[in-house]
């Protein structure tokens, strides 16, 4: 089951990437990608105590069309962060683990509408944008009755930059840091509710590798 | 080991006043004095006569009856004060020695007595000397942290007498789910039972029955018994030897605390009797070892003239012990309603929560008695880490006899044999009826038996305790390892009962141990 996703993620990366290459052939500026980067939650006190860590490896990958108006381009893409953890109580100056297995997986889709500066380089193309994201939030622990494990989505928004530097004509390698916010996702019970935290986003540095122009 | 000064203690009162010689029996071992002795620790196995509802019962809420023997503290009840003798704490920068004699020469004393696992001080004074006056005299010093009577406690039950299918308790806990996550702790955790001991060993005992006596003022006396010699064993569904660790009697001054009562292996058998094992009934944390340590006196510990009663002091004893053998959860389902207040147990519970030890306090049974708190349990609220527990009945609304005070916390099972003559909690304990042989008529009466076991509804604030202090060690076992945690998880866990947030009745609520166990996740 654990590897189950991030091969489904590579091989959905694979198809974006042939049909991207595919359409690029045909004159349309599309891209597929295939990412991995770092995540980095906002609710650093809740992730910490469950998870111990408030940060982990996201993978995904996605597909981008550049439109006919100057560096405008739209996008969607999808990635997933898994974690392994254990139920927990806190106080205010402790956490205590409690040797539950949890597993917490945040599956994040975001929308974004961007711009290309191609104005300084052809080969390496700064560029900025925003948008709208969807997280899928899931946890499920050991001993959990049914309705007591968690699987729900929520929306927010985020901003990103990035530059992607052209390797050669059809493949490229790009960086960007993504700031997400997804508001009241979280905070209403469990660890979270006593850290304060309600913002399920974060921010993360992703490495995209790319095919199609 | 025995305590040095046991036998200045009131059974020399007891027995230097007494005013019926009373000619033992003919059968003639040695006399003993007060104390008692292993005459083997052979013995047959143990006794199980299954569940008795025919016993003798009585009503938590009633006065307990201590035997009155001629001449002794039989004017003193649990919550008065033992005469002749105060507790006195001075400061940590003063010299004990030159602090003592000097307040001894001022209160016309005799001398200081200072006992094992105490930073206080026995005083001895003149008889005649109101103790509450000179308490105050001596809590007025400055060169005094706190001084107080001897107060006589009393453990918070009376038994209402006689399997998995009549504890309702632990359905009403969910416990077979909390068992899912934390199947019942581990010898790891050791669990002070500090009561009227347990019976947690076999053996046949010698005491001595030296004075006639009467349970009640007005009633039939029984006549002493001499010498004799009583069998005990060790509670068949309580387990082996190896489930128990550093057993100790405050009461006989030794280390056998052997349960004479009833009450303190019921207790034990709630926080930690085998489950699963085709005996019986279960309890809470059923692989925890026992520590039994007893500091409160039965009626036949009381009859046999044992040195030393259920005073405060006992209990700070008590408490001190089990924290310095590294006891991770101390149940106290003892108490007194009457008196003044007991810092010497409250600086013993400060004490014992201080070493790593959550603490479970009876909240009292005088609801209809002038609804008077456990004095003892008062302190509760000011120290994280321990909990002073009501009452609920099958119904699980508060039971008759639960007291209600701002000292309360929390509530977990402990029984209304008022509202449902199966509604008490269920635990094998000492048969009552070869036990209490003092209810019988006079010319029924004879020696008790210790090995003899049968299972018994009792009910009470004591009956509910053990279930807190159970889930604590339960917690203790899942991760939550320091007293103001368990503290803080067992409050936020609680369901609330009663009106919204925390009440006099119920505290913040029944204990929920699935939930409590299971802890938080990220988002919920």
């Amino acid at each position: 089951m654990m590897h189950r996703i991030p091969t489904r993620f590579a091989l959905l990366t694979l198809l974006a990437c042939l049909a991207a290459g595919s359409a690029s052939a045909q004159g349309l500026d599309v891209r597929g990608y295939g990412m991995i980067g770092s995540v980095t939650f906002t609710a650093s006190d809740t992730f910490e105590s469950v998870v111990g860590t408030d940060s982990g490896r996201l993978l995904g990958g996605g597909v981008e069309v550049g439109l006919p108006l100057g560096g405008l381009f739209v996008g969607v893409g999808g990635s997933q962060y898994k974690a392994d953890g254990s139920r927990v109580f806190v106080t205010s100056t402790r956490v205590f683990s409690l040797g539950i297995p949890t597993r917490v997986t945040v599956s994040p889709i975001d929308v974004t509408a961007g711009w290309r500066f191609r104005q300084f380089s052809r080969r390496i193309v700064p560029y900025v944008g925003g948008g709208w994201s969807s997280y899928r939030y899931e946890e499920t622990a050991d001993f959990a009755a049914p309705g007591e494990n968690v699987n729900e989505r929520y929306s927010g928004y985020h901003v990103l930059g990035g530059v992607d530097v052209r390797l050669t004509r059809w493949l490229g390698l790009g960086g960007e840091y993504v700031w997400t916010r997804i508001p009241d996702a979280i905070g209403k019970d469990g660890a979270s509710a006593f850290f304060g935290d309600t913002d399920l986003g974060g921010s993360s540095l992703r490495l995209k590798l790319s095919i199609g122009r | 080991m025995p305590m040095p000064t046991r036998r200045l203690l009131p059974g020399t009162l007891i027995m230097a006043a007494a005013i019926v010689a009373v000619t033992v029996s003919g059968q003639e071992p040695a006399p003993l004095d007060q104390t008692r002795s292993l005459v083997t620790d052979a013995a047959l196995p143990a006794i199980d006569r299954g569940l008795r509802l025919q016993d003798t019962t009585a009503d938590p809420g009633d006065p307990v009856a201590w035997p009155l023997l001629a001449g002794d503290r039989s004017e003193v009840q649990p919550g008065e004060a033992l005469p002749g003798s105060i507790i006195v704490k001075f400061r940590r920068d003063v010299d004990r020695d030159v602090a003592g004699l000097e307040a001894l020469g001022r209160l016309g004393g005799t001398r200081i007595e200072r006992r094992e696992f105490t930073d206080w001080d026995i005083l001895h004074i003149p008889a005649t000397t109101d103790v509450e006056a000179a308490a105050a005299m001596m809590s007025a010093r400055g060169d005094v942290e706190y001084a107080q009577p001897r107060y006589l406690n009393h453990r918070m039950y009376r038994p209402n007498d006689p399997f998995y299918n009549l504890q309702w308790n632990m359905t009403a806990l969910d416990m077979e789910r909390a068992w899912d996550i934390q199947p019942g702790a581990t010898s790891s955790v050791t669990v002070a039972v500090i009561d009227t001991g347990v019976a947690y060993k076999a053996g046949s005992y010698r005491f001595n029955s030296r004075f006639p006596f009467r349970l009640v003022a007005g009633g039939p006396v029984y006549p002493a018994l001499g010498v004799v010699d009583i069998p005990f064993a060790a509670a068949p569904d309580l387990g082996d030897s190896a489930r128990y660790v550093s057993p100790r009697d405050f009461i006989w001054g030794d280390d056998e605390p052997l349960d004479l009562d009833g009450h303190g292996t019921h207790v034990a058998g709630t926080i930690g009797q085998l489950t699963n094992n085709g005996v019986g009934v279960a309890g809470m944390a059923f692989n925890v070892r026992i520590m039994p340590i007893k500091v409160i006196a039965g009626e036949w510990d009381f009859i046999f003239g044992a040195p030393n009663g259920g005073t405060d002091d006992i209990v700070a004893q008590g408490i001190r012990y089990a924290a310095d053998n590294n006891a991770k959860v101390i149940n106290l389902s003892l108490g007194r309603e009457q008196g003044g207040p007991a810092p010497v147990v409250d600086a013993a519970v400060r004490y014992a929560v201080g070493r790593g030890a959550f603490v479970a306090i009876a909240a009292g049974n005088s609801r209809e008695r002038g609804n008077l708190p456990n004095i003892l349990g008062n302190v509760s609220p000011t120290i994280s880490g321990a909990v002073t527990v009501s009452a609920v009945g099958k119904s699980l609304a508060g039971a008759y006899y639960s007291v209600t005070s701002p000292a309360v916390e929390l509530t977990a099972p402990g029984g209304d044999l008022r509202a449902d003559s199966t509604g008490g909690i269920i635990q094998q304990t000492l048969d009552l009826d070869l036990l209490q042989t003092f209810r019988r008529p006079v010319a029924q009466f004879g020696p008790p038996r210790a090995d003899s076991f049968a299972y018994y509804y009792f009910q009470g604030t004591s009956m509910a305790t053990p279930h807190v202090a159970g889930l604590a060690a339960l917690l203790y076992q899942q991760g939550i390892t320091s007293p103001d945690a368990i503290e803080e998880a067992m409050k936020k866990f609680a369901t609330d009962k009663g009106p919204p947030g925390r009440d006099d009745e119920y505290g913040v609520g029944m204990i929920n141990p699935r939930a409590t166990l299971r802890g938080l996740g990220l988002a919920r």
